[in-house]
């Protein structure tokens, strides 16, 4: 285990100067839209690290709902990450397939795809569900 | 007026005298900020005689090596594509010249208008309030003119891709997102999704295929206060349905914030649609549009997956690439919703 910060605490630190000490003193405009993006971007990660594990472990037990299997007994994130992919990549040749055309399988494909990309929109862009999504909605995540 | 003397000028100067026997000076040669796939300069040309005898403002672009879309136009078929519409009456930059090897790359000279082309400063600037109240209706007549553009004619036929015999646009179309999905590696279920539902949905093809300009928005048209004053950013140039240049103009990302005004954060989808049909374009049928608007939200979704894989292939490392991969979400939201929405009567699973 490192000492504090912690991982979270040094994104965010370094987030916090990008915005509020380098941008201010930019006049580039090409370099300062990067360094937005860039402020931008250790938002996401401060955010991400925050959440932690259990955004994997939801849509994890969603997709394994989708496909019939129970897959939940995994530790690591890693481990984590490679059955979802793997799940993932099944759920894909399947719908490509055509074989969860029917109108149920198909409302089941798009509630989960709805409620897997709002999950990670809290990640990546929480402003951009507050301007489409009218009221909250869905799990949390 | 400052004389130039940067090694590329000088090329610019010799090019020009070499393949257009123009004895011209340039002067004034700025890089411009923006563009992902060609460099963009200003410059001023003085031509001292000859057809073209006096100062020309002109905008010089240079092609890069990244492609947004492995079937963009080179900047040289680009610059053809230009010629053709400009001689088609559509409101764009005059060409001037193509260069094809300024110092080793690609280039073309074309006229420098003047306007802004920003989206989120189109959309937001107070100065250009009375200009948004016309685009709408300035750039559903200059779809047409361009949808009207003869093919034969400009030799666009035989120049640029088209869906592959026996293929409708909107299929041919799948099928890029799903080569280019596949070319990615991820598997994105919403993605499979859409395109599934597309596949399912599709409208009755077009009767002729017209000239389309491929990126046809609020964010690639020049703008002043008076309104529209050119198109550019012809590289997806191809030949398909007009409702792909309809509907790409309407998707969330090219309304730069203003939500409600559906037609590019500027005006009424409806607006635009009649002033295209006005100026005598196809009438369309509302629902063929709001199905390529589901159409374009995937196609965006991928190009994110496209761009983040530029960096992450290794071949452009760049912080903006990489940053749009997490923006693939808000796509894939937005054509789902737009699938929730979609009325029951164009839905065969119901």
């Amino acid at each position: 285990m490192q000492d504090r910060p912690t991982a979270r605490e040094l994104v965010e630190a370094a987030a916090q100067f990008l915005s509020a000490e380098l941008l201010p003193a930019v006049a580039d405009p090409r370099l300062r839209f990067r360094s937005l993006i860039a402020a931008n971007v250790l938002a996401i990660v401060a955010r991400e690290l925050a959440a932690g594990a259990a955004p994997l472990r939801d849509e994890l037990r969603r997709v394994g709902d989708l496909l019939g299997v129970d897959g939940d007994d995994r530790v690591s994130v890693e481990a984590l990450e490679a059955e979802l992919l793997r799940l993932r990549r099944a759920l894909c040749t399947q719908i490509r397939q055509g074989q969860l055309d029917d109108q149920a399988a198909f409302a089941r494909v798009l509630r989960y795809g709805r409620d897997s990309a709002i999950a990670r929109l809290r990640i990546a862009n929480p402003r951009y569900l507050e301007r489409v999504l009218p009221a909250p909605q869905g799990q949390g995540g | 007026m400052t004389t130039a003397s940067t090694p590329l000028a000088e090329a610019l100067a010799e090019a020009l005298a070499r393949e257009r026997g123009l004895a011209a000076q340039v002067s004034d040669l700025r890089q411009l900020p923006g563009g992902a796939s060609k460099e963009t300069w200003q410059l001023t040309l003085t031509v001292a005689r000859g057809a073209w005898r006096g100062e020309h403002a002109l905008i010089l672009l240079r092609q890069m090596g990244g492609k947004i879309y492995a079937h963009a136009l080179d900047l040289l078929d680009e610059f053809r594509v230009m010629e053709a519409a400009y001689s088609a009456g559509v409101p764009t930059p005059r060409p001037f010249a193509a260069l094809p090897g300024l110092l080793g790359r690609p280039a073309v000279l074309v006229e420098r208008l003047p306007g802004e082309s920003i989206g989120r400063k189109v959309v937001k600037q107070p100065e250009l309030s009375s200009a948004r109240a016309r685009l709408a209706q300035q750039l559903g007549a200059a779809l047409a003119a361009i949808h009207r553009t003869d093919l034969d004619a400009t030799r666009l036929r035989s120049l640029l891709a088209a869906p592959a015999a026996g293929q409708t646009p909107a299929q041919a179309q799948i099928a890029q997102l799903e080569r280019d999905l596949d070319r990615v590696g991820e598997p994105h279920p919403a993605i499979e999704l859409c395109l599934r539902w597309l596949r399912r949905h599709e409208p009755p093809p077009p009767e002729r295929l017209v000239l389309v300009h491929g990126d046809y928005r609020i964010g690639n048209v020049l703008v002043t206060p008076e309104g529209l004053a050119g198109v550019i950013d012809w590289e997806f140039a191809h030949l398909g349905d007009p409702l792909e240049d309809l509907a790409w103009g309407l998707i969330r990302e090219w309304r730069f914030g203003a939500d409600t005004r559906r037609f590019g954060g500027v005006g009424l989808a409806e607006d635009f649609f009649a002033a295209y049909a006005a100026a005598g374009g196809e009438p369309l049928e509302q629902q063929h549009a709001d199905y390529w608007e589901i159409m374009h939200n995937v196609r965006w979704a991928v190009g994110t997956l496209n761009q983040a894989e530029r960096h992450l292939s290794g071949a452009e490392p760049n912080l903006e690439f990489a940053s749009l991969g997490r923006r693939c979400a808000e796509m894939e939201l937005e054509a789902l919703l737009l699938i929730e929405a979609a009325p029951a009567a164009t839905r065969k699973d119901e």
